[in-house]
């Protein structure tokens, strides 16, 4: 317990170990979209909700952070050590591999969840309608970014250097969020991408860490925490099998 | 009570581009609680692969390592938890102060924090007053006492050190001697590797000696010392010795071209006064010109080299 408590602690903090860095950049390129999309674009559409365009990409926008930061963190966290090849303490401390493999999960969670909760009390100062139901909120994106930060960690043993996870996050993160609703509503998507986002499990947690935020309805809860969870188990597994199977070095 | 470390018939094969490269051909070792084991071998031995064996870090092919009585793959939780170790190649996370590494490395080994002895440790190995740096910031030397406060922080009843002296001034040295001998004293076990064999003969109660992927000898020091005591004779000569001379004496010996033109000749001697004194006789007898002779202990390689229990495996 205290094994794991310490690895955890250590990996969240890290993270924060770069403060500035891990909180402004999202702050600034949210800032940049809110003024290049929500601005320009937000007049011409018809919404079909009671809220505006901008708020909805706005609260997208804070979801979205709360993952890829998690995905991020938790890699160039595993990336560094490898490059540094203190990556090899991993292979010695006395925690079971499945328990080292959810600190470092839980450790990039943490950093997704702050960066996402710092966008979102800016939001609140900047607009109305920003906090419907922050437990649902808090909750729905801690899980959601569990997930991508589990993923992160599989993927970043997996890989040898930050251009091979950087492809991962290119070609498998970033369009999955894309097509979660992050910009957008699903349902509104032309086909055949909105049958496609039904199988994306991402889109329900987007939509239900949406309604937290919003107050936007979302879909079915009891499908999206089944795919949440087996999508936890799923990548918490995959890194364990990674472990033992060994670590990829340089 | 179980043995602190039992390595048994451990084989580790590498693969690579050219083919395979048997770094441990099968090597087996038993080490009581509260010895020190000097594990001793020319570069390439397979003393680095034995370590990393140990400690998990890199599967062996075949065979087992108990630590404790513990397995170090199937009951590796266990098997861990009482180890401490540095690493030849030292490799430290840098995103912390020293003081908190070492903190945070008593916790991950499951010990409780203890402030009072992290500053003890710091202190003792001059460190203190760089507590508040990041890794990077220290030179080489203090890097590598921060790897050692680091095995010893979390209070470890089997440490391993793989060549802890290796390239540090005799100061350093000195100081990793004394605490290596003051955590003993306290029933630490410790296994260390090195190519030095005074380091092996000053430290260790036991030694192993291992050349390519095999032990050739495992025994108490002292014991090895008086098998190892051999000595090198080197000859100057303005001419080269014939070789039916050459064949007459009984010792090993080399010819090689000389710095300054003429020749060298390698003559390893086994010990004694007795000995030596065959060859200077040998010397007088063939009448040969001499510019110059000199008597050295003879190097660990050499006798490896010429080790009766080193050939034909
Ligand atoms: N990762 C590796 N891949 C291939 N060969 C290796 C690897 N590590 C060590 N070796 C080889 O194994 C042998 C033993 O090396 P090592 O254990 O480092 O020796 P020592 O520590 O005694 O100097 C050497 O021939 C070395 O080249
Ligand atoms: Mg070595």
């Amino acid at each position: 317990m205290r094994v794991f408590w310490t690895l955890l602690v250590k990996e969240v903090m890290r993270s924060f170990a770069i403060p500035i860095q891990t909180l402004l950049t999202p702050i600034i390129s949210t800032f940049l979209y809110v003024v290049i999309f929500g601005v320009a674009m937000g007049r011409r559409l018809s919404f079909p909700y009671e809220v505006d365009y901008l708020t909805f990409m706005v609260s997208g926008l804070i979801i979205m952070n709360v993952f890829q930061q998690a995905f991020q963190g938790i890699t160039s966290s595993i990336i560094i050590s490898k490059y540094r090849m203190n990556i090899v303490d991993l292979m010695t401390y006395p925690l079971a591999q499945h328990w080292i493999v959810l600190a470092h999960g839980v450790g990039g969670m943490v950093r997704g969840w702050f960066v996402g909760i710092s966008l979102w009390l800016v939001a609140i100062f900047f607009m109305k309608g920003m906090a419907v139901s922050p437990a649902v909120f808090l909750l729905s994106s801690a899980v959601g970014g569990l997930l991508f930060s589990l993923m992160g960690t599989w993927v970043a043993l997996r890989c040898k250097s930050f251009d091979q996870v950087a492809l991962f996050s290119n070609f498998v993160i970033l369009p999955v969020l894309f097509l979660s609703g992050v910009f957008f509503p699903a349902v509104l998507f032309p086909e055949p991408w909105r049958t496609l986002s039904l199988y994306n499990p991402i889109v329900y947690v987007v939509d239900i860490a949406r309604y937290g935020l919003i107050g936007v309805t979302p879909g079915n809860p009891i499908l999206v925490c089944l795919a949440v969870l087996s999508g936890i188990l799923l990548f918490w597994g995959l890194g364990t099998f990674q472990m033992r199977r060994g670590i990829k070095l340089r | 009570m179980p043995a602190a470390l039992s390595v048994q018939s451990v084989k580790k094969t590498y693969s690579v581009k050219q083919g395979e490269v048997h770094a441990l051909r099968g090597v087996s070792l038993t080490i009581e609680s509260g010895e020190i084991f000097g594990l001793l071998g020319p570069n390439g031995a397979g003393k680095t692969t034995l370590i990393n064996c140990i400690l998990g870090i890199v599967k062996a092919t075949s065979g087992t390592v108990e630590i404790f009585g513990h397995n170090n793959m199937s009951d590796y939780v266990a098997a861990r938890k009482p180890v401490g170790f540095v690493y030849q190649d030292i490799a430290l996370d840098n995103f912390f102060p020293v003081h908190r590494l070492l903190h945070f490395q008593r916790g991950l080994y499951g010990r409780p924090p203890n402030p009072a002895y992290v500053k003890q440790l710091l202190q003792e190995l001059d460190l203190w007053d760089h507590r508040t740096k990041q890794p990077d910031q220290l030179s080489g030397g203090m890097r590598r006492r921060l790897a050692l406060a680091q095995a010893l922080v979390h209070e470890p009843e089997l440490v391993i050190l793989d060549e802890p002296t290796a390239g540090i001034d005799i100061e350093l040295r000195d100081k990793t001697w004394d605490i290596i001998r003051r955590i003993n004293q306290k029933g630490t076990t410790v296994l260390l590797t090195t190519h030095y064999i005074e380091e092996a003969e000053n430290l260790c109660n036991r030694i192993g000696i291992i050349h390519q992927g095999l032990f050739k000898k495992i025994a108490p020091t002292q014991q090895l010392i008086h098998e190892m005591g051999q000595r090198r004779m080197t000859l100057h000569t303005p001419q080269a010795i014939p070789d039916d001379t050459l064949s007459q004496l009984s010792f090993p010996i080399e010819q090689h071209p000389g710095e300054q033109g003429g020749y060298r000749y390698d003559i390893l001697i086994d010990r004694g006064v007795e000995t030596v004194q065959t060859c200077m006789d040998w010397i007088k007898s063939t009448g040969i010109e001499i510019d110059e002779v000199e008597l050295k202990p003879a190097t660990l390689e050499e006798v490896f080299r010429n080790m009766a229990w080193g050939n034909g495996q």
